[in-house]
């Protein structure tokens, strides 16, 4: 009887994973902005710019590695279009993405059930390996549109490597103490599940994914750290595990291209890159968040607490949970640190929630509250017991995921643009998308200066025209203006003398020789201090020489699926770059 | 067969790993309350200090409610003679400050002070009253540590002392220390039982969704114990009993009242209350970034050291809803963090004394009883940490006189108290003072409750309007021009918008305020629509203007 019922829950996994595949196959030619700012670093790096030196990056190198296949992919898919070599096609792009996530998604999901089936565990620790996998399936399924961005797909290979570490610590942290009581164990070292191989290899997968921000490697640890201090708490003796080594060694090996980093790219990594990103966190960048509208994931920390506050009633009883809460707790962080409150800094809080409640319904099915039930109703057995713990898997199965699917149709039907953007206020008025098209020929490059990376990914993509110059992220920009706004002196950036006015000078010089060779044919100018800080250099003069200002476009969207953005100042003043002639005759 | 229901993961696994209700020795019990009890209460007093040497001051919200308080003792009616949105409780509780102002002729704003010092005191008395039924089990070294937490956060509030979310803490606390020794099944005496639950049902009754936050400790210490017993028990009645007759009493009130609360006030704000909004992240990062971070630290010690208490994770269960509220609410106010703030405070102190366990004693031949450790812990931490407070005190005390500019109380009509200290008089109080004179009627058409508050209260000036501050028109424009309103509602709320424009102008012909101030962002284009300045106010001209407002000052 226990073994149907894990295999009840197994289908059920498969079942919710197989969905959240289909569902996202539905969707997949939505790509959020971040993928698409990975994507196109990627294809600058494989037609041999050097990031940071040719263009501005400001993430890890992984990424742009991780989606190389995406833009290889991508070109077979693009093959024959009309499309130039220096711009995707945004669909293949899209599909190509979703292919290549779907294909990790699965590697991390078999190799799950590899190790939950080689752990060989009790059926009772089997059934809450099983619960934590449909845990991942609907952790899958409720990335949403923000599917393969970074944080899902270190959720997605982080996971062997923590089922690894839940089988051990289950291992001897339950045992049979009569017949129908099972308690966890007050010693006992945990054991290695697995082949060393298979152990490597969850190690590099989790290391390499851990690189994908400098803070994803204290997600892992965080956990060992918990389960370390509770087992020494508990009496259970705490054993070298060699996978959490092979990760943290894949982790430091996955930096290791810092070191062969072309030197012109390390020093503006190193001289204005980084100092101003990492000051922009510091002085928590209001250009990166709204101030009235970023997208509203508040549903997400009301899951969140609901699941944490029903784990902390039972995490005594079932101290599987501990490393799940840290994993969520981790993930609450990272979205704080973020700051951007977009739905893809949220995604390891959610992938945690999702795996704490099954563990949670996993315990509620296998409590006393069925036995009682029962007990108190003798029409009840304990055969009726079990069909209604199926019964009642089955419902909360579908019940959750067509609760998921159509919470996010609602969030894509609840397209404020609607109701609040410019067609709302004034039909007249023109959609940041369509200036490009109006005012752009074929062949043209172009160019949005706004202080963020959000919109102009996707936007840039989606218009499938090449990105004029270096800044293919302007969030430079709104780093120098903060930390102006700051008064802040050099030495307080922990820089020397000068080091503000001489990056302020490189950013708007490369950006001037940008405009006079790359020629864009449209540069979009976000209103405010943006538009403030470009006029004072001079830069709008410069760019009113050679174009015509077309007054304002506006992007005003609040939570619309893929193009999810932080709202701050939606006004853009587009200039189109002038014909020959006319420039002649403005020369004469 | 395999195991049958019920077979796995329940039992605890080491019941003896529970410290909450391990035996205790009773004269450790005491040394180790003496030790906190003293403690707690010296950091309160050192609180109450604080507050006696600024006699004048007093925030806004807090300023606004002693003030209705004051107005309802002179049969003024809320939601008629005096606008706000908060239901009644929050200005019943502020009549005791009031009273004792006229009993002693001491400044409002040092009664109030006074009375949340005192409520902070009676606070950490209840919860000593309680412990000491908890001094056979280690329950009373956890409840100790969150107390010293409890009093520790209470000396630092400064802009959020005395706020609804504040007393609702002050209040709540030994309700919850209570709870935690009732859910240990360890008995507590029916009379503390009772003062703790009237005390927790006064603050529960003040906003709704403290109930919720309430809750959530219930929930963890019910799944943790799967009993349904602690739900019937004194401290809960007396909740439900003060929850019920603050609910009855609402039938009591005048019909116009009622009327003008459920009617006007409550759909006003519903339907405007997203003008007060801002986005999620932007509240949670922006200025309690830090806060959030303690939460998410104290969450996972509290789950490290789950065997050895429920208490961390009660507390941190209190705070994650207290969370919820924050970013439900949507603002990014500092009162509405009070309650996340104060449960990080609590449970980090409580972890902080769980953690002794992880100390290698045992190879130095100590450390055979936990608890006795713990004690000595929180006896030593005791002593030490109130040395090194009050040294810390004197230094911060001998600084600040050494900057303080005085302000003599005579101005404002205390000759007796002395001086005051100029920095805790609004800017707006000279101004005030020098074309005014007292009893004079003022009135501040503001989007917020300051400026008019705390000036109205730091010099003693009567309020010329039933609306004690302007926020109403601001959130009536921007009802009125939302996207999406229904006709009928955006008529309904335009006549609304009227009415307070009417109810101004009657306002200012029937009690003819001294001086009027009005915020140029966004009253003075919200007023624009009717050319309220040129056609209301043709009797007054401006004489100042101040932090973007502009004064005007009646022709007499």
């Amino acid at each position: 009887m226990t073994k149907n019922r894990t295999l009840l829950v197994t289908l059920a996994a498969l079942a919710v994973f197989t969905a959240s595949i289909v569902y996202r196959a539905v969707f997949c030619t939505d790509l959020s902005g971040a993928v698409c700012y990975e994507i196109e670093a990627a294809h600058r790096m494989l037609q041999g710019q050097i990031p940071f030196r040719d263009f501005y990056f400001d993430l890890p190198l992984t990424l742009p590695l991780l989606r190389m296949p995406t833009v290889w992919l991508a070109q077979l898919l693009t093959t024959g279009s009309h499309l130039s070599a220096a711009v995707l096609s945004f669909k293949a792009m899209a599909i190509a993405s979703f292919i290549e996530v779907s294909l990790i998604a699965v590697l991390s999901f078999a190799l799950c059930i590899h190790i939950v089936v080689a752990s060989k565990r009790d059926d009772n620790s089997q059934r809450l390996l099983w619960f934590a996998l449909l845990g991942f399936a609907f952790g899958n399924f409720a990335m949403g549109y923000s599917y393969g961005c970074a944080q899902h797909i270190f959720a997605l290979l982080l996971s062997p490597y923590l089922f690894l570490r839940l089988s051990a610590w289950l291992q001897t942290g339950l045992v049979k103490t009569s017949d129908a009581e099972i308690v966890d164990t007050e010693s006992g070292a945990d054991s290695k599940i697995g082949s060393v191989w298979l152990r490597i290899f969850c190690g590099l997968l989790a290391g390499f994914a851990a690189s994908f921000d400098p803070l994803f490697i204290f997600v892992p640890i965080t956990i060992e750290a918990l389960e370390f201090l509770s087992r020494r708490l508990d009496g259970k003796a705490n054993t070298f595990a060699d996978e959490f080594f092979w990760l943290l060694m894949f982790s430091l090996l996955s930096w290791s291209y810092l070191l062969v980093l072309d030197k012109v790219a390390m020093a503006e990594l190193v001289d204005w890159i980084i100092p101003l990103k990492y000051t922009s966190y510091y002085l928590e960048q209001m250009a990166y968040f709204g101030l009235g509208a970023t997208p509203d994931r508040r549903d997400v920390i009301y899951l969140c607490t609901i699941a944490a506050i029903i784990a902390f009633g039972i995490v005594n009883r079932l101290s599987f949970l501990r490393p799940i809460i840290a994993l969520m707790m981790a993930g609450f962080v990272l979205y704080q640190m973020g700051m951007s409150g977009l739905s893809s800094d949220i995604l390891l809080a959610i992938w945690a929630t999702c795996m704490a409640f099954s563990v949670e319904i996993c315990y509620l099915f296998d409590s006393s509250f069925f036995v009682n039930l029962s007990r108190r109703y003798p029409k009840l057995s304990y055969r009726r017991a079990n069909k209604a713990r199926a019964v009642g898997l089955i419902a909360l199965c579908a019940v959750a995921v067509i609760s998921l699917a159509a919470l996010e149709v609602i969030q894509r039907h609840d397209n404020l643009t609607v109701w609040y953007g410019p067609m709302a206020i004034d039909p007249t008025y023109l959609e940041l998308a369509d200036s490009f098209p109006k005012y752009c020929c074929s062949g043209d490059s172009i160019m949005i200066i706004n202080g963020r990376l959000l919109p102009n990914f996707p936007l840039y993509s989606m218009t499938e025209k090449p990105i004029a110059g270096y800044f293919i992220s302007t969030e430079p920009f709104s780093s120098l203006a903060n930390i102006e706004a700051h008064n802040l002196a050099d030495h307080m950036v922990g820089k020397p003398f000068g080091w503000i006015v001489a990056t302020k000078k490189k950013i708007f010089d490369r950006l001037r020789s940008d405009i006079d060779k790359e020629k864009p044919g449209v540069i979009a100018v976000e209103g405010g201090q943006t538009f403030e800080g470009l006029e004072k250099s001079g830069i709008i003069g410069r760019i009113l020489v050679d174009y015509t200002g077309h007054g304002e476009a506006r992007y005003h969207s609040r939570c619309v699926g893929a193009k999810e953005f932080a709202d701050w100042n939606y006004r853009y003043n587009i200039y189109e770059r002038k014909k020959a002639d006319e420039n002649e005759a403005n020369t004469k | 067969m395999a195991p049958a229901a019920g077979e796995g993961i329940e039992p605890q696994a080491n019941a003896n790993a529970n410290l909450d209700n391990q035996p205790f020795a009773v004269d450790l019990s005491n040394v180790v309350l003496l030790a906190a009890g003293s403690l707690s209460l010296m950091l309160l007093i050192a609180g109450l200090r604080w507050w006696w040497f600024h006699p004048m001051l007093i925030f806004c919200d807090q300023g606004l409610f002693v003030h209705m308080a004051e107005l309802l003792l002179e049969g003024k009616v809320p939601y008629v003679d005096m606008f706000d949105v908060n239901p009644p409780l929050a200005i019943y509780i502020q009549v005791l400050p009031v009273l004792l102002s006229r009993l002693f002729h001491a400044p409002i704003p040092l009664c109030f002070s006074v009375y949340v010092s005192g409520l902070e005191i009676l606070s950490c008395l209840i919860v000593l009253w309680i412990l000491l039924a908890a001094r056979r089990t280690g329950a009373v070294i956890l409840a100790s540590c969150a107390l010293i937490g409890f009093a520790y956060f209470n000396q630092v509030v400064r802009m959020d002392f005395g706020q609804r979310e504040h007393i609702f803490c002050i209040t709540y606390v030994p309700f919850l220390l209570l709870r935690y020794l009732r859910w240990q099944n360890i008995e507590v005496g029916r009379w503390p039982a009772i003062a703790a639950g009237l005390l927790a049902g006064i603050g529960l009754a003040l906003k709704p969704h403290f109930m919720l936050m309430a809750c959530a400790p219930e929930v963890v210490w019910l799944l943790r114990s799967r009993q349904f017993k602690p739900f019937v028990a004194p401290e809960v009645l007396a909740v439900v009993a003060v929850v019920v007759i603050y609910l009855v009493h609402f039938i009591f009130l005048p019909i116009q009242e009622l009327q003008a609360f459920f009617n006007f006030v409550v759909p006003i704000y519903k339907e405007g209350y997203e003008y007060y909004v801002t986005s999620p992240i932007f509240n949670m990062t922006s200025f309690w970034r830090i806060d959030f971070l303690l939460l998410a630290l104290s969450a996972l010690l509290a789950v490290v050291l789950a065997r050895s208490s429920s208490l961390p994770l009660a507390i941190t269960a209190f705070s994650f809803m207290s969370a919820v509220v924050f970013v439900l609410a949507g603002q990014a106010w500092s009162c509405h963090m009070i309650a996340v703030r104060i449960g990080n405070t609590m449970s980090l102190a409580v972890e902080g004394v769980l953690l002794y366990q992880l100390l290698p004693l045992k190879q130095f031949g100590f450390g055979r009883s936990k608890l006795s450790g713990m004690a000595a812990v929180v006896v030593l931490a005791s002593i030490i940490g109130g040395g090194m407070y009050l040294n810390s005190v004197k230094i911060v005390e001998d600084e600040e006189l050494r900057n303080r500019v005085p302000y003599a109380l005579v101005q404002v009509g205390y000759p007796e108290w002395g001086m005051g200290a100029a920095d805790d008089m609004d800017p707006f109080v000279a101004l005030t003072l020098e074309h005014s004179s007292k009893g004079d009627g003022i009135l501040f058409i503001c989007a917020s409750m300051a400026p008019g508050y705390p000036v109205l209260l730091q010099t003693e000036r009567k309020p010329a309007s039933r609306f004690l501050h302007g926020m109403m028109l601001p959130i009536l424009s921007f009802i009125v021009d939302k996207p999406g309103l229904s006709l009928k509602n955006r008529e309904r709320f335009k006549g609304y918008k009227q009415q307070v424009i009417d109810w101004y102008t009657e306002d200012i012909a029937k009690n003819k305020p001294k001086l009027i101030f009005i915020q140029d962002n966004p009253m003075s284009w919200v007023l624009a629509d009717v050319d309220f300045i040129n056609t209301r106010m043709a009797n007054y001209k401006r004489v100042d203007e101040k932090g973007g407002i502009s004064i005007y000052k009646r022709n007499d």
